[in-house]
């Protein structure tokens, strides 16, 4: 093992040695909570995006996000790796704890804390670097050089992510050849390349074909034995295929959060009914 | 669930759902009079009547098909969800026991065309008109509660499958002292037992429609429960 490899880990907050060894960070139980909200509001200027949100996403379940255009879902799914500190005349109030512990907390390096719950985007962002170089990409900022670890990594990245088979006689070709489903799974292998504990999705299929989406939906379901993912969605149907549990917003506050085989036969709120049902309200 | 749910956005589904709806009514509609001919037919020993029952049942048959393949169509098309997926899924079970309800009468019908030609009894099947009177009560009463998801009703209709089980009962022991006292009407008696065992399943029909209804208004599973479960899901808020 390379020496220059794992002294990165500790600093960083990310275990480089899980990495390598592809060993999950503790087994989990039935459902253990990986993110817990509590009275969380956010403002942008004066108005209130979020109206004190309560809830608890469960560790290595999908729990989806859905809701009419500016309920507060995405806004909500940025809080989660604090990247609403980017935009300008934001406030938060209330807790978000990962671990219990607050990711608002002056200690948290934000840096660790987005390599701990990575981000996918609606659109496919590849960096303008060849196949390889993008999934490695993390590991190379964390300081990693030994080839054969990155070599595994990209591998077994690339796997997770159901692409190698597509890209591996292509590795050293530029990800802007590869087609907008392949680019969106190769940010997903980009995002578990430095195994995070939790995988943020807004939008990741809608900007794709329905077989890339199906793809993208096959992969979300291997992918939440190993990590905690949230995923926002416009569409219901892809909520109620993908996920174990669904939480429906409205004007800024979580209506229902609940089992989503429960939410879509039976929701208990009648805001949910109408929502799901494409009612008005 | 709020039985005034707004309109969809869609108001070709609003249209599709409520056409759906107009359909099990109709079909229930028939179903109701199939039952009744058929006992007039048995107990007045009317053949014309009896031979209508046996034609229209074919009806009956050809409505629950054209329902299912309808069912099929909003799923396919609309991928219906909550109370709009247990209105598709209620209907869909509803109409198969609907189609056994339209069975049963033509087998009342096939029994009160053999009757005809023989003796009657003196009362002229007092006991079988009370029984098919009574389920018929029970027909029209689980069609209108699904009409108007009327959850508490239903459990009213349901409950009333217990008289239907107790005269059904008293049918058999009565058959069977005749059967007993005169073995030369065995053959007669015996079909007016099939055709009270045929109303009382008509009954049990219209109660596994109550309890879709319940399925449908509450979102609970009632079905192989007692009748203290159904009354408490569908009292339930």
């Amino acid at each position: 093992m390379n020496m220059s490899d794992s002294t990165a880990p500790m600093t960083h907050g990310v275990n480089i040695d899980a990495i390598k060894l592809k060993k999950a960070p503790a087994a989990s139980g039935a459902t253990e909570t990986a993110l817990t909200v509590k009275d969380l509001k956010l403002f942008y200027s004066d108005k209130e995006a979020l109206k004190g949100i309560n809830m608890t996403i469960p560790k290595e379940r999908v729990t989806a996000f859905i809701g009419p255009s500016g309920c507060g879902k995405s806004t909500l799914l940025r809080c989660f790796n604090r990247m609403n500190d980017l935009v300008d005349g934001v406030r938060i109030e209330g807790q978000i704890l990962l671990h219990d512990k607050d990711i608002h907390h002056r200690d948290i390096d934000i840096a660790a804390l987005r390599r701990q719950v990575g981000m996918v985007f609606q659109k496919p962002n590849p960096f303008p670097k060849s196949i390889y170089e993008n999934v490695a990409y993390g590991l190379r900022l964390l300081g990693v050089k030994d080839r054969r670890t990155l070599d595994e990594v990209v591998e077994r990245s690339l796997r997770s992510s159901a692409l190698w088979d597509e890209v591996k006689d292509r590795l050293h070709d530029s990800a802007f050849g590869l087609s907008g489903g392949q680019q969106q799974r190769l940010v997903i292998a980009r995002a578990i390349a430095i195994e995070p504990e939790v995988l943020l999705l807004d939008e990741p299929a809608s900007a794709l074909d329905p077989i890339s989406t199906l793809k993208i939906e096959e992969l979300i379901y291997e992918l939440k034995s190993k990590y905690t993912i949230v995923i926002v969605t416009h569409n219901m149907q892809q909520a109620a295929r993908v996920s174990d549990y669904t939480a429906f917003m409205y004007m800024g506050e979580l209506i229902e959060l609940a089992d989503t085989d429960m939410l879509f036969t039976n929701p208990k709120k009648k805001q949910t009914e109408d929502y799901i049902t494409g009612r008005y309200g | 669930m709020d039985t005034n749910l707004p309109h969809h956005i869609s108001h070709q589904f609003d249209a599709e759902l409520e056409n759906l709806r107009n359909r099990v009514f109709a079909m229930g509609g028939l179903v109701e009079q199939q039952v009744k001919k058929a006992l007039t037919a048995l107990t007045e020993g009317d053949t014309e009547l009896a031979e209508e029952v046996k034609t229209g049942d074919l009806q009956v048959n050809s409505m629950e098909v054209q329902i299912d393949e309808e069912c099929t169509h909003i799923i396919a098309r609309r991928q219906p969800t909550a109370s709009d997926l247990r209105l598709v899924i209620a209907v869909i079970k509803t109409i198969t026991d609907l189609e056994r309800m339209g069975d049963q009468a033509e087998k009342v019908a096939r029994i009160g065309l053999e009757l005809a030609d023989m003796e009657r009894p003196r009362n002229g099947y007092m006991e079988i008109q009370s029984l098919g009177t009574h389920v018929q009560a029970m027909i029209s009463g689980a069609l209108d509660a699904f009409v108007r998801m009327d959850a508490e009703a239903a459990v009213e209709i349901a409950k009333m499958d217990l008289q239907a089980d107790h005269e059904y009962e008293a049918i058999m022991r009565q058959n069977m002292t005749f059967m007993m006292e005169d073995p030369r009407t065995i053959k007669r008696v015996l079909g007016a037992t099939w055709a009270a065992r045929a109303l009382e399943r008509i009954g049990d029909h219209a109660t596994n429609i109550c309890e879709y209804v319940i399925y449908l208004v509450k979102g609970k599973d009632v079905r192989h429960t007692t009748l203290e479960q159904l009354e408490k899901e569908a009292r339930k808020n």
